[in-house]
């Protein structure tokens, strides 16, 4: 260096300093322009930015980084604020190792020291970045921008266009893909398919060429876009195929259509047209209507078809007869309930329809309308009916009139004398009655109603011979088909008998039966007549023989009667009235025990010998003939004047007139009758007798039956005695021999007392009800309270060889009657069942009640009755019991009691086997 | 001392039984019984008893029945019937050939039974 130089001018190097000096300050200008530059650009820019310290190991390496600054963008993305994230660590910021993800990008830019950008997902901020990175010392800076939407959108983009790919390439549908040209972009295999070309063929074609010329252009094509369109096109087969096309511009120059193949679609509309024609054509010459009705779910209903000739059922015209509503106000009130009751039940029944009902025609005539449905469930959820309505007017009224017919047929025979009776006589020989007309009732005694259950009834009326003969007139009939006539008696109830001619034709049947309508009237009265007026025929010749017999008898008779009259001792005599006298003959004379000599032939001198007590009457007897032309006939008694001897006389005369009617004598007989009157008063007094021991052994019987029962209550009576004694004993015994005594034994005893006690009493009661003796019938009485009185009474009988069964009814039995009389019908009865069992047995006893009777059934398996006797067991003293041990009265007693009760009694019986007697009782509830 | 005498008693009502023994017991040795049938099996069993008193109406077996079984096996017992029937003709032939020595009738005077008991000890 040159000394010299150093003395060189100081203004020099203090020019030079300035230099410096302003150079610098220009340059700290510049950086400080910088610095705030960068700093506006730093808090404002969009991206954000963020500055980064390395923090190293011990060797150096890079562990992590702590954040030195971040700008506003980068804060609000990660959601802090300045001071939370200044100074601290990556992986602290944002809780997650951000250390880890972004490694091995700061390892490169700071092996390269080169800044490097890329695109990453950060999970913490769900962004993905745009990221660039630059090293600067131990330092680095990161920007990064927000890109996620732009992702997000790029990728739906491809998603979407690979669906339409998809969706054109496999859709079932046509679908081709043309330009404005008509010429094909892109077709799908189902358009080939279609369109019978191969992919690589359509690719060289252009639309125009597969549609059918000239009746649709290309334009017509293009013009329709956007809507349906209908072409037919052609295949490369030259096979023609209706299309229906839909055309969109999906893109610029770009269109895409689908075809949908209808050509079967449009052929089958074609088909059910020509059918629809066709059933319009049958149906219309189908008489009456053919509809069809449909109930849709929501429940409002509709008729989408009736056919046309719905038009003559009504006389409306068409268009009123296809509305449903206008059709059901058509229907007469008084069916409209019916109608739609039916019709309703047939939509629930899911069953064949069928109404007749009337209508009202446009004229306001009644119609009648038979309808006939089947209803068939829809598969909405409706119910159709397809039906049909038929005009039945003609054959109800057919109907009506015919219903008419038989009432007046009806009435008329009902009111008609006698009886109209319609009767078959079928192919296998069974008589049915078909109808009888009510005059049976008067004709048979038997109401019709009876009649039509059982014709046996009437038959029954008819005698044994009346009927054969019917029988065989019926069966000529049936041979011959020709009318019958035929005359039978009835035999009523009340046993009158009628007559009745019954006439009858036969009618032949298609199954080969016959039918017979018949007439019957009561020819009573004629048959009367007829019959009187024979009797009166044959009597008139009788009459005439008679006389001639009697006029040769007359002669030989006096002098018979003459004979006899004296051998009979019987007397003649004669009172002449217009002299007054009384002519006797010799046997007279005996009879009254007087000398002819004195008598003085008056009539006053008969009345002389007549017993004081039987004058008045017997002259009284003879006056009373006299003034009444009859037959004089009394019985007196007459005193002979001498030996004072009563005679009883029967006296007879008759008067004898003249001409005029006059009385002119009375002659007759007397005879003496006093053995006949001695024999009638022993016969009385016989009788008497009988009566009296009948009596008295009815009473025995009573008496008998106290016997079973004081025998059977002594023993009863002296077990519980017993027991009372006993326990008295006991006490007594106790008392006297013993200080103190025990209670429970004196208890004990006591005890013994109370049960015999109570035993005696309950005897005592059921003893009672057979010894009252009153004849009233008004008591309500138990039946199965007697039964079981009388079994107690009886036990000393039965205990212990017989078991009683008891079948009781549920309901109490009650009848109203004598209790001791019933009693000892129960107890005959029981007493009889128990005899009947020699050794060991059972006796059932079974009550049952109905609304009328008490049933009462004794049944016992003992000895029985032999069929030859059973009929006269309830006879008066008929036993089987030996001498001594009954009086055969038992049952006659208890069959007296069941009459007086209005009951009934019936036995039946089998040898060796048992009895069974069953009573009936009125129910006292009747 | 003499020992009591032992008595058997049938009766097919449980009380009579009961009322038997109570007022016989102070006297007799009562053994009792429900029926002839049961009754047997008793003198089979106590071959010193030595009166046998029996009801007459009982199921199975009567009385009377009872008594001419029992005599054919024990002749030497006397028996007695106690009952609430009259005596009939049976009863009467019964005591007349000394098949039964006494008969006995309801309500029972049990004073008498004692006596004829010892009576014809």
């Amino acid at each position: 260096m040159d000394m010299g130089d150093t003395r060189l001018p100081t203004e020099l190097l203090m020019g030079r300093l300035i230099q410096a000096e302003e150079r610098v300050a220009a340059l700290t200008q510049m950086l400080n322009s910088h610095e705030e530059m960068y700093r506006n650009l730093f808090n404002n820019l969009g991206d954000e930015v963020h500055q980064w310290r390395l923090i190293r190991d011990d060797r150096g390496a890079i562990v992590t980084w702590e954040l030195v600054d971040a700008n506003p963008s980068a804060l609000k993305s990660w959601n802090k604020t300045k001071e939370e994230v200044i100074g601290k660590l990556t992986n602290e910021i944002f809780g997650y190792d951000a250390t880890a993800q972004f490694m091995p990008t700061i390892r490169k830019i700071f092996e390269m020291h080169e800044s490097v950008t890329w695109v990453e997902y950060f999970e913490p901020t769900h962004q993905y970045l745009s990221m660039k990175t630059i090293p600067m010392g131990e330092y680095f800076i990161s920007t990064g921008r927000d890109i996620t939407s732009d992702i997000l959108a790029e990728r739906r983009l491809k998603e979407s266009e690979q669906k339409f790919k998809s969706l054109f390439k496999n859709s079932s549908v046509a679908k081709i893909l043309v330009d404005t040209h008509g010429n094909y972009l892109d077709v799908n295999d189902s358009a080939c398919e279609l369109l019978g070309y191969s992919f690589e063929e359509l690719m060289m074609m252009s639309i125009s060429q597969i549609i059918n010329a000239p009746l649709q252009s290309e334009d017509t094509y293009f013009q329709r876009r956007n809507e349906a369109s209908e072409i037919e096109i052609k295949r490369k087969d030259g096979e023609i195929r209706m299309v229906e096309v839909f055309t969109k511009e999906i893109d610029s120059n770009q269109y895409l259509s689908t075809l949908i193949d209808v050509t079967e679609k449009r052929k089958n509309e074609r088909e059910r047209i020509l059918a629809e024609e066709k059933l319009r054509n049958i149906t219309n010459s189908v008489p009456g209507a053919i509809y069809q009705f449909k109930f849709h779910a929501d429940g409002s209903y509709s008729m989408p078809y009736i056919s046309e000739r719905a038009v003559d059922l009504l006389g409306f015209d068409y268009e009123k007869m296809m509305d449903v509503n206008f059709l059901f106000s058509r229907i007469h009130p008084e069916d409209m309930e019916r109608i739609m009751h039916s019709i309703f039940e047939a939509n629930i029944e899911n069953t064949l329809w069928s109404q007749e009902f009337k209508t009202l025609n446009s004229a306001g005539a009644i119609v009648w309308i038979k309808g006939y449905s089947y209803s068939i469930r829809d598969f909405d959820g409706g119910i159709v009916h397809n039906g049909v309505f038929l005009d039945v007017t003609e054959k109800k009224q057919a109907e009506e009139a015919l219903r008419v017919s038989q009432q007046e047929y009806q009435n008329i025979t009902e009111n008609l004398p006698g009886i109209v009776l319609r009767h078959r006589l079928t192919a296998e020989g069974r008589n049915e009655l078909l109808f009888v007309s009510k005059g049976v009732e008067d004709m048979y005694g038997v109401p019709a109603e009876e009649v039509m259950a059982d014709n046996q009834l009437i038959w029954k009326r008819i005698p044994q011979e009346d009927f054969a003969i019917f029988m065989a007139l019926i069966q000529e009939s049936a041979k011959k088909l020709s009318p019958w006539k035929f005359e039978h008696r009835v035999q009523l109830t009340d046993q009158t008998e009628k007559w009745v001619l019954m006439k009858g034709i036969p009618f032949e049947q298609y199954d080969g039966s016959i039918i017979w309508d018949t007439i019957g009237i009561d020819i009573t009265p004629q048959k009367k007549a007829e019959q009187e007026l024979e009797q009166l025929n044959k009597n008139l010749e009788d009459l005439v023989q008679e006389r001639a017999m009697k006029a040769i008898k007359l002669a030989k008779e006096l002098e018979l009667y003459w004979l006899a009259a004296e051998n009979a001792k019987s007397g003649v005599w004669r009172l002449d009235m217009r002299t007054n006298k009384l002519e006797w003959d010799d046997i007279m004379y005996q009879l009254y025990g007087i000398d002819r000599k004195d008598f003085s032939g008056a009539f006053d001198a008969w009345g002389k010998n007549l017993h004081p007590e039987d004058k008045d009457r017997a002259i009284n007897d003879f006056n009373e003939a006299i003034s009444k032309r009859t037959i004089f006939d009394s019985l007196f008694r007459i005193i002979n004047p001498n030996t004072h001897q009563i005679s009883h006389i029967r006296a007879k005369g008759k008067v004898e007139l003249d001409e005029e009617g006059n009385v002119i004598a009375v002659y007759g007989t007397n005879w003496d009758v006093t053995r006949e009157m001695e024999l009638a008063d022993e016969r009385e007094k016989a009788l008497n007798t009988l009566k009296e021991t009948q009596s008295q052994l009815i009473q025995s019987e009573k008496m008998a039956s106290l016997g079973v029962l004081t025998a059977g209550v002594a023993h009863e009576i002296n077990n519980p005695l017993n027991y009372i004694h006993g326990g008295y004993t006991a006490i007594k015994n106790l008392v006297e021999e013993q200080k103190e005594i025990e209670r429970a034994e004196l208890s004990e005893c006591l005890e013994w007392i109370k049960i015999g006690t109570d035993r005696a009493t309950q005897i005592v009661k059921s003893l009672n009800l057979f010894s009252r003796n009153t004849n009233s019938l008004i008591e309500e009485c138990s039946i199965h309270a007697l039964i079981d009185d009388s079994l107690l009474i009886l036990q000393n009988k039965y205990k212990g060889r017989i078991d009683i069964i008891k079948k009781y009814s549920s309901a109490q039995p009650l009848v109203v009657g004598n209790s001791g009389r019933l009693s000892q019908a129960l107890l005959n009865l029981l007493s009889n069942a128990i005899d009947a069992i020699a050794n060991k047995g059972a006796i059932s006893i079974e009550t049952a009640l109905s609304k009328k009777y008490i049933k009462i059934s004794i049944s016992d398996n003992g000895c029985g009755i032999a069929p030859e006797i059973i009929e006269r067991v309830i006879d008066p003293f008929f036993t089987t019991k030996p001498p001594g041990k009954g009086t055969g009265l038992g049952l006659y007693i208890t069959k007296a009691i069941m009459d007086e009760h209005n009951g009934r009694m019936q036995i039946t019986s089998e040898l060796n086997k048992g009895t069974l007697v069953v009573l009936e009782l009125p129910n006292k509830n009747v | 001392m003499d020992s009591k005498c032992k008595v058997l008693y049938i009766d097919d009502e449980k009380i009579n039984l009961l009322v038997f023994m109570k007022v016989m017991e102070a006297k007799f040795d009562v053994l009792v019984a429900l029926s002839g049938a049961e009754g047997l099996e008793i003198l089979e069993k106590e071959p010193d008893v030595t009166h046998v008193i029996s009801d007459m109406k009982m199921p199975e077996m009567s009385g009377l029945e009872f008594v001419h079984e029992a005599s054919k096996t024990f002749p030497d017992k006397r028996f007695y019937l106690l009952s609430g029937f009259a005596i009939d003709d049976e009863i009467q032939e019964a005591l007349d050939s000394k098949l039964i020595i006494s008969y006995f009738t309801k309500p029972a005077d049990y004073n008498k039974i004692e006596k004829v008991l010892v009576e014809n000890n």
